[in-house]
C-alpha cells in the first residue's frame, strides 16, 4: 500500500518551453496541482525524487508536496507525459486528493502464475479501475493464471481485491486470455497467407497500371 | 507482402512522407510482452517488414505469438534507370511505413524472455535504422 511519499516543490513562476526545457535541464518536472476547486497551481518537482517514488510506488503513489511557499497538499498523479525515448518526464498533473477521500484509480493488474503446458496468455486489459481511499491505494492487482487450461480466461470481477476496495470496472470485462500456443504450421501458415495477399495486391496494382498506361 | 488492398484515397503518386518528429502515438507495448521500438525515423519496406517477422516466427519456431503493429501505405516512386529528367513523376515502386523515432514496430509473446529477446535481435537486423528491445512495465503512466 502506498502512502503520501514527501516531497519538496519550487513554485513556477515563469512558463512556457523555452522555460520548461531549462527546468528539465536543471533536474525539474513541470507539474500543475489542482482539484476540489482549488485555482491550479504550477510547481517545479525534483525529476530524480519524483522518478524514484514512482518507480517504487507506482502510479497510485500519494504525494505529500510541501511548495516552498509555504502550501502542503496530497496528490495524486493524473496524467505523466514522458519522452518517448530517453524515458524522462515531460510534464505532470497532480489531482489534490484528502486524507479519507474514496477515489477512483486505475490500477496496474500483474499476470501471475503458471498456466497449462500449451498454452499463451494474452493480456487484454492491463489496468482496472477501482475504488479505494485516497491513501491506502494498491500499487498493482494480481490475476493469476495458476493452473488455466486453453479457452479460459480471466475477467475484472475474479481479480482479488484488498479490503475496503471496490471495483469501478465492469465485471464482466475480459482481463486475460489463455489459448493454445499457435504451431509451428500455424505461424509458417501466417507467412503464406500474406504472401498471397501481397501476389493478389500486386497484380490489381499492374492491371490498373496497364490500364491508365493504355 | 503488406500492401494497401485499394489504391489509395489521395494520389496515387504522393510526396515522401514527412519524417520530422517523433512518434505521438503507438509508443507503448500495449499487445505482447516485448517490442522492438525505432530510435530513428526510417521509411520501412513491405519487405522489411516480411523479412523481420519471418526471422522472429522462425527463431521462436512455436508457442509465441507476434504482431505488427505498422502498415506500409504510403507509395514512395522512382523513375526507370537511365531516363531523362522529366516526362512527369516516376510510377510506384515500394510501399513503405512511415516510422518516426519511439514507434512500437512489432511485439511479442513468448514464456522464455531470452529466447524472445534473441528472435527480436535477428529481426532488428532487417529492419533500415536503429532499434531497441523494450519491455511492457507494469504501471508504466
Amino acid at each position: 500500500m502506498s502512502t503520501g511519499v514527501k516531497i519538496t516543490a519550487e513554485p513556477r513562476t515563469e512558463f512556457g518551453k523555452g522555460f520548461a526545457r531549462r527546468a528539465r535541464k536543471a533536474g525539474l518536472v513541470p507539474a500543475v496541482i489542482y482539484g476540489h476547486g482549488e485555482a491550479p497551481r504550477h510547481i517545479s518537482l525534483p525529476a530524480k525524487e519524483f522518478a524514484a517514488a514512482l518507480r517504487h510506488g507506482g502510479m497510485t503513489t500519494v504525494f505529500d508536496i510541501s511548495v516552498s511557499d509555504g502550501h502542503t497538499t496530497l496528490a495524486l498523479p493524473k496524467a505523466i507525459q514522458r519522452d518517448v525515448l530517453k524515458d524522462t518526464f515531460k510534464h505532470v498533473d497532480l489531482i489534490i486528493v484528502k486524507r479519507g477521500e474514496m477515489v477512483t484509480v486505475d490500477v496496474p493488474v500483474q499476470v501471475v502464475g503458471e498456466p497449462a503446458r500449451g498454452t499463451l496468455v494474452t493480456v487484454d486489459h492491463d489496468r482496472v479501475s477501482i475504488l479505494a481511499e485516497a491513501l491506502n491505494l494498491p500499487e498493482h492487482l494480481e490475476a493469476s493464471v495458476e493452473g488455466l487450461d486453453a479457452g479460459a480466461h480471466v475477467t475484472a470481477g475474479e481479480i482479488k481485491l484488498p479490503r475496503g476496495v471496490t471495483l469501478a470496472t465492469d465485471p464482466e470485462t475480459i482481463m486475460v486470455v489463455v489459448a493454445h500456443a499457435p504451431t509451428a504450421e500455424q505461424l509458417e501458415g501466417e507467412t503464406a497467407a500474406a504472401a498471397e495477399e501481397g501476389a493478389e495486391g500486386e497484380a490489381e496494382e499492374g492491371a490498373e497500371g496497364e490500364k491508365s498506361e493504355g | 507482402m503488406l500492401m494497401p488492398r485499394k489504391p489509395p484515397k489521395g494520389f496515387r503518386k504522393p510526396h515522401h512522407p514527412d519524417r520530422s518528429g517523433k512518434s505521438k502515438g503507438g509508443n507503448r507495448v500495449v499487445f505482447g510482452e516485448f517490442g522492438i521500438q525505432a530510435l530513428a525515423p526510417a521509411y520501412v519496406t513491405n519487405r522489411q517488414i516480411e523479412s523481420a517477422r519471418i526471422a522472429m516466427t522462425r527463431h521462436i519456431r512455436r508457442g509465441g505469438k507476434v504482431w505488427i503493429n505498422i502498415f506500409p501505405d504510403q507509395a514512395i516512386t522512382k523513375k526507370p534507370a537511365e531516363t531523362r529528367m522529366g516526362s512527369g513523376k516516376g510510377s510506384p515502386e515500394w510501399w513503405v511505413a512511415n516510422v518516426k523515432p519511439g514507434r512500437i514496430l512489432f511485439e511479442m509473446t513468448f514464456p522464455n524472455e531470452a529466447v524472445a529477446r534473441e528472435a527480436m535481435r535477428r529481426a532488428i537486423h532487417k529492419l533500415p535504422m536503429k532499434c531497441r528491445i523494450v519491455k511492457r512495465e507494469v504501471g508504466e503512466g
